[in-house]
């Protein structure tokens, strides 16, 4: 996976580091390179300025000499043994330990000879045959020819290593030469210093070369890291890492957001075990990617079988998010996940923002209204936030409930029989100033599956618990979606109740919502009921309905469904559907409830089926909780 | 004459990877060894070393063109050295060392070292004496034997 960001790989430490050791490495390549080019210019030049030194100080010998010999040197060191010891008196104070051989040369007919030797050791004969180097003959004629002083280095002598030439003249002619041998020990010295900068050199390319790799290290390592980072090791897509970088550098109003919610994923899990989930969600994600352009469009796994998708919106931008859609759509309905040993299809919801967003935040909240539409709407579909439609809702809801603008009405559900109240139920209203209160109808469906609901259920539980807490003698029931009972945050606070007012807690458990697991939710009814609550399931007999309930779930009360009980006064199939079911809990000792006694005609026909209480208008509408209170309305020793 | 030079130099270079004390004995026996190839016209002579020298020995025991041999009378090329002038050999003879080759004077040269350089000095006269014919290169360090003592 290769990232279509930099990101941060380059963080400024790492470039820095990258830069610094490139201009090192640039140094000692440099250097490297130069060696023989800048060794040669620093010895000649320190040689240089030793050498002129002696330049001088040889000057001025010769001058005094050839004064001495009144211009004429070589006839007179010749013959005239007085100028001959007087020369090298004069020229004795030159000789020292850098200077190894001093002495004049002079051309006799095509030989080279000594006219005198001046030097302290290795001393000549006057007259003596010299031969000079290669190097020194080249020179010799150029002196002779242009009159100038010269210095030749001796690279390969281990005796001397560089010697000046200096011509005598006489009548404007060069006659003789003065040649300055320098020690060897001069050059070593000088070399030594010039070798310094050399291993110097070398020691800053090596410096380099290990800094540029251990940046290339640490780099190749921060990618491999990164890309553990940023990758979900499942589905290989780009995870929230990747997805919280990515949105340091992109511009959220330039992609739609696509949520996308693979449907009925907890059956799949339940039903072939979280291998094959694993193997879906992997596939899912591989038709996905397949679906957008690599290289514009983003996917990430968003949640457990959620992923969220960014697609590059174009200027008319509409149909081609409805192709992308579709594209998406199209493949997942046409791949056969073969589940197991049969065909089996997936089917996806997805909610789509394609306008402009506040953050990625806002955008992300419209997508999932969005999906949550697809859900509501069954599933298998995908739906475009519209935004007049659900997000200022949203907002307005959300704003009574930060505002508390809640509050409750309570319902009694009374003993057919004693005409006492067994247990109030709650009723959430929001208090709308405009509008006056708000119902249920009016807010839940809108709110489902988004965490205004789930902070609304728990502010439920929170003011019921006080009440009854604050009045020992009443039972409050407080309706939960089987959701809810699976939340966990819900689940702690129910659990934090203690035990005494827990027992006069009826959880009426909702049964208007499809149910991934009966036997998950079986379970976490039991543990509440362990913990003290009363169980209710409410709403039996509605499309949504499940036996799986009223042969597995140890509950107190059953509650009919409202449709029901409208039925039995005219259906005699309702009637005895109701008649058998209030049988059948009589047997388990379960309480039936009828909701609806809308007037004293439902109220007799439920007491002819013999069910235990009524909940309706009949009795009392919805009231606040003060019309209740009195003890004298309720039942001492009901259930 | 430059290829001498370039031969003297190059054994300067070659030397150098040799201990110092060998240096000096090893140029000696690279121009010793192009000098009995210019003269005798092979590639291998008999040398008669009259003197002693145990590294200027050791180093010529190397070579591939000189065979060492301790009977004048049947070496081809003899090598004076300093002290050892008194005998005279009817051989070319050549001398090593700047007093061997002062004292010499019926050496057709001589091999010293002066000021750091070598000095390669090989005199007409005697040259002429043997029927030696040196190839050009060889034209600068050839003198006239009244020339050495001007």
């Amino acid at each position: 996976m290769t990232y279509k960001v930099h990101l941060n790989f380059f963080s400024k430490e790492r470039v820095l580091n990258l830069i610094f050791s490139l201009v090192l490495f640039l140094f000692g390549l440099l250097v490297y390179t130069y060696i023989p080019t800048v060794e040669e210019f620093l010895k000649n030049s320190i040689i240089k300025a030793f050498i002129s030194v002696y330049d001088e100080i040889t000057d001025n010998a010769l001058s005094a000499v050839k004064k001495e010999a009144s211009g004429r040197i070589i006839y007179r060191l010749k013959t005239d043994k007085n100028l001959y010891n007087k020369t090298q008196e004069i020229f004795s104070i030159i000789s020292g330990s850098q200077v190894k051989y001093l002495y004049i040369i002079y051309h006799d007919d095509g030989l080279y000879r000594f006219l005198i030797d001046l030097s302290k050791e290795d001393r000549a004969e006057a007259g003596e045959i010299f031969v000079p180097t290669i190097k020194e003959i080249k020179i010799l004629s150029k002196i002779d020819k242009t009159g100038e002083k010269y210095t030749v280095y001796h690279e390969d002598s281990e005796e001397i290593g560089a010697t000046l030439i200096k011509p005598i003249k006489e009548n404007g002619t060069v006659k003789a030469y003065l040649f300055v041998d320098f020690s060897v020990q001069l050059i070593e010295a000088v070399k030594k210093v010039v070798h310094f900068f050399g291993i110097l050199s070398y020691f800053v390319l090596i410096v380099s070369i290990v800094f540029i790799f251990l940046t290339a290290y640490f780099f190749i390592k921060t990618v491999y890291l990164k890309n553990k980072a940023f990758v979900d090791p499942l589905t290989k897509v780009y995870n929230r890492n990747y997805l919280n970088e990515l949105l340091k550098f992109i511009d959220i109003n330039s992609y739609a957001v696509i949520l996308v919610d693979v449907d009925f994923f907890k059956k799949i899990n339940d039903t072939f075990g979280h291998k094959v989930g694993d193997e879906v969600l992997k596939k899912v994600a591989q038709l996905l990617k397949s679906s957008i352009r690599s290289d514009e469009d983003y996917i990430f796994r968003f949640g457990g079988e959620e992923f969220l998708l960014l697609v590059k919106k174009d200027r008319n931008d509409r149909g081609q998010i409805l192709n992308v859609v579709n594209r998406i759509f199209d493949s997942i309905r046409n791949f056969d996940f073969g589940l197991g040993d049969s065909q089996v299809r997936i089917t996806v919801s997805a909610g789509i923002f394609n306008g402009k967003a506040k953050n990625f935040e806002d955008a992300v909240k419209k997508a999932d209204s969005a999906l949550y539409r697809a859900k509501r709407e069954g599933r298998n579909r995908y739906e475009f936030y519209i935004e007049d439609a659900d997000f200022p809702y949203l907002l307005q809801i959300n704003e009574l409930i930060e505002k508390r603008e809640v509050f409750f009405e309570y319902q009694p559900v009374v003993d057919l029989n004693t005409k006492k109240i067994v247990y109030l139920e709650a009723l959430i209203r929001l208090k709308n100033g405009k509008e006056g209160q708000w119902k249920p109808d009016k807010f839940l469906d809108t709110i489902k599956g988004t965490f205004l609901y789930s902070k609304l259920t728990k502010l439920a539980i929170e003011e019921n618990v006080k009440l009854v807490e604050k009045y020992r003698h009443i039972k409050i029931g407080i309706n939960l979606l089987p959701s809810d009972v699976a939340n966990s945050s819900i689940k702690s606070i129910l659990c934090s109740v203690d035990r005494k007012t827990a027992e006069r807690i009826v959880l009426e458990v909702v049964e208007t919502e499809e149910v991934a697991s009966f036997s998950d939710i079986t379970k976490h009814i039991t543990q509440l009921k362990k913990a003290g609550y009363i169980i209710a399931v409410d709403d039996f007999g509605s499309g949504y309905s499940n036996f799986d309930y009223l042969l597995n779930l140890e509950m107190d009360y059953l509650k009919f469904n409202s449709g029901l009980i409208a039925e039995a006064v005219t259906n005699r199939r309702s009637e005895r559907l109701i008649q058998m079911v209030v049988q059948f809990c009589k047997e388990f000792n379960i309480k039936t409830i009828a909701e609806f006694v809308e007037n004293q005609q439902v109220c007799k026909k439920i007491l002819s089926l013999n069910v235990d209480y009524g909940q309706g208008y009949y009795f009392s509408k919805p009231a606040g909780i003060e019309k209740y209170v009195d003890i004298a309305l309720w039942e001492t020793n009901g259930k | 004459m430059k290829y001498i030079f370039a031969v003297l130099w190059s054994f300067v270079l070659f030397a150098s990877a040799f201990p110092q004390v060998a240096k000096e004995k090893l140029i000696e026996m690279k121009i010793i060894e192009k000098l009995v190839r210019d003269i005798t016209g092979r590639s291998s002579a008999e040398v008669y070393i009259a003197g002693k020298d145990r590294e200027l020995f050791e180093a010529l025991k190397k070579s591939k063109i000189i065979k060492i041999t301790d009977r004048p009378k049947k070496a081809e090329f003899i090598i004076i050295l300093t002290g050892n002038t008194d005998k005279q050999y009817s051989r070319p003879s050549f001398a090593l060392g700047y007093l061997a080759f002062k004292n010499c004077r019926w050496c057709i040269g001589g091999l010293y070292w002066r000021k750091g350089r070598p000095q390669l000095i090989l005199v007409k006269e005697k040259l002429e004496k043997f029927g030696i014919k040196l190839p050009e290169e060889y034209r600068f360090y050839i003198i006239r034997e009244k020339e050495l003592t001007r």
